[in-house]
């Protein structure tokens, strides 16, 4: 069915498109981060807008195909994830947002130390994005299967760094954040972590959730 | 070309047909009760509804088909190109069926070969030259997308095809003639899926150039196919709206009743 093909290609696009815009976020609450930087801050809080509108545009999309095409098979299983997918990148645009809203309320403290494990794990969720983003476009399950297992990369690296941040506390203010920052930053590798599955389900038609904590 | 032939809607789009206050009546029995409908330049209309809420008959009023029906009476407007159809001295009826061309539930290729089948037509309009009606009928089955399939065998009788190439012959029978619109009354109920699938696409494919209407029984091939649907219930249109809207939120209990098969 051309017309059904052409839309799925067409929503697959648009999450493609939100991906990066969310990726983008990311990298930014990261620079406002390390460099304490309110003005970014308020530019990546206003930038959520374009990623909730986005998010709603492709729900629309999904539902019009759902109706319209009643797909089945891959084209289904495409179309459900597609939901699931949507959402979890909004979500993940949703925790940058927290990272700048949090960096701009402890704005005076000026800049902060950071432990390496903030680094390590945004360069983990850097390379977490980009495989998540390859294996959608190329329905690769095996790709997306190495995102699932650096999940745990992350919630290792998370332990230490709350734990060191812990140790050396010295300031509230300073060790609140950077928790905060730490909860963040793990709750967007669940989320790549989840639509990773996602996309093994739509290639492999598997459901694999639960499978991998 | 008459000015009066084009006739912009609410979106700008070009209106091929337009029905006003139409009223369809078969003796005593009201068929079809104020009708007001805009179709849509190169788009295809699917009207859907219960059996005997009127939607062939609606169909039927395009092109005059009614006329062969002794007790029918209509009253109202139906303006194609500028004019009124419904007045006897509009358009020849064989030339509003030229240009508003029909194609039927069951395949009824004529008993002659698949070449005769296609050129019938442009014979008639008196095209006679051997040349312009090979053209013809190669442009014409390959719009229908059947020309690789039949290339070989042109003059074998057209009842030797199967069901589903019967009907797409049909289609390129309609088609010779250069129509603008092409009513379709339920063209796939006679077919199996797969056939059925080849014509969807053709439909589709189809909408890029001429203005389709077709009367289907099958929700999930008007939602497939349309851009626009219509909702008939008891002779009425409950609703008409882009496709997409009537299949996710229509505005009519009746017609959200219907599409979601609760009655019908």
């Amino acid at each position: 069915m051309i017309k059904l093909e052409k839309e799925i290609r067409e929503i697959k696009d648009e999450i493609i498109n939100q991906a990066s815009i969310c990726l983008e976020m990311l990298h930014k609450s990261m620079k406002a981060l390390k460099d304490f930087d309110g003005e970014l801050c308020k530019k990546i809080i206003e930038s959520d807008k374009k990623v909730d509108d986005l998010e709603i545009e492709i729900e629309n999309k999904i539902i019009r195909v759902i109706a319209l095409y009643q797909p089945e098979a891959e084209m289904l299983r495409m179309a459900i994830m597609a939901v699931k997918i949507n959402k979890d990148l909004e979500r993940v645009g949703d925790h940058a947002v927290n990272i700048a809203s949090n960096v701009l309320k402890s704005i005076n403290l000026g800049k902060i130390e950071l432990t390496k494990e903030i680094d390590e794990i945004f360069n983990t969720l850097t390379v977490m994005t980009n495989k998540t983003i390859r294996s959608f476009v190329d329905y690769d399950s095996n790709t997306a299967r190495e995102v699932i297992s650096m999940d745990k990369e992350i919630d290792q690296l998370r332990d230490i760094g709350v734990r060191k941040a812990i140790e050396s506390s010295s300031n509230i203010e300073e060790t609140m954040l950077k928790l905060l920052v730490f909860k963040d930053l793990e709750r967007i590798g669940d989320l790549f972590s989840n639509i990773a599955e996602d996309i093994v389900y739509i290639v492999e038609g598997k459901i694999i959730e639960h499978k991998y904590k | 070309m008459n000015t009066h032939s084009v006739v912009n809607g609410d979106n700008g789009k070009e209106k091929i047909i337009i029905i006003k206050n139409l009223n369809f009546y078969y003796d005593d029995v009201h068929v079809l009760k104020n009708i007001n409908l805009e179709i849509e330049k190169n788009s295809v209309t699917a009207l859907i509804g219960p059996s005997g809420c009127g939607k062939t008959t609606l169909l039927r009023v395009f092109n005059k088909m009614y006329k062969l029906v002794n007790n029918a009476r209509v009253e109202g407007e139906v303006v194609f190109d500028g004019k009124n159809i419904l007045d006897d001295n509009s358009f020849d009826d064989f030339e509003l069926r030229s240009r508003i061309g029909m194609v039927f539930q069951k395949p009824n290729p004529f008993y002659m070969s698949i070449y005769e089948n296609i050129a019938f037509g442009p014979k008639l309009r008196g095209i006679k030259k051997k040349r312009i009606l090979d053209e013809i009928v190669e442009r014409s089955l390959r719009l229908a997308d059947m020309w690789d399939e039949v290339k070989d065998r042109l003059h074998k009788p057209a009842t030797s095809l199967s069901g589903g190439q019967q009907q797409r012959l049909c289609i390129a029978r309609a088609l010779a003639v250069e129509p603008e619109v092409l009513l379709m009354d339920e063209p796939t109920s006679a077919l199996d899926p797969l056939s059925s699938s080849k014509i969807e696409e053709l439909i589709v494919e189809l909408s890029n150039d001429y203005t389709v209407v077709i009367v289907t029984h099958n929700m999930q091939q008007a939602s497939r196919i349309s851009d626009y649907t219509g909702f008939l219930l008891m002779g009425e249109l409950i609703e008409f709206d882009r496709t997409e809207k009537i299949f996710t939120s229509p505005s009519d209990k009746r017609t959200e009743n219907y599409v979601t098969g609760k009655f019908g």
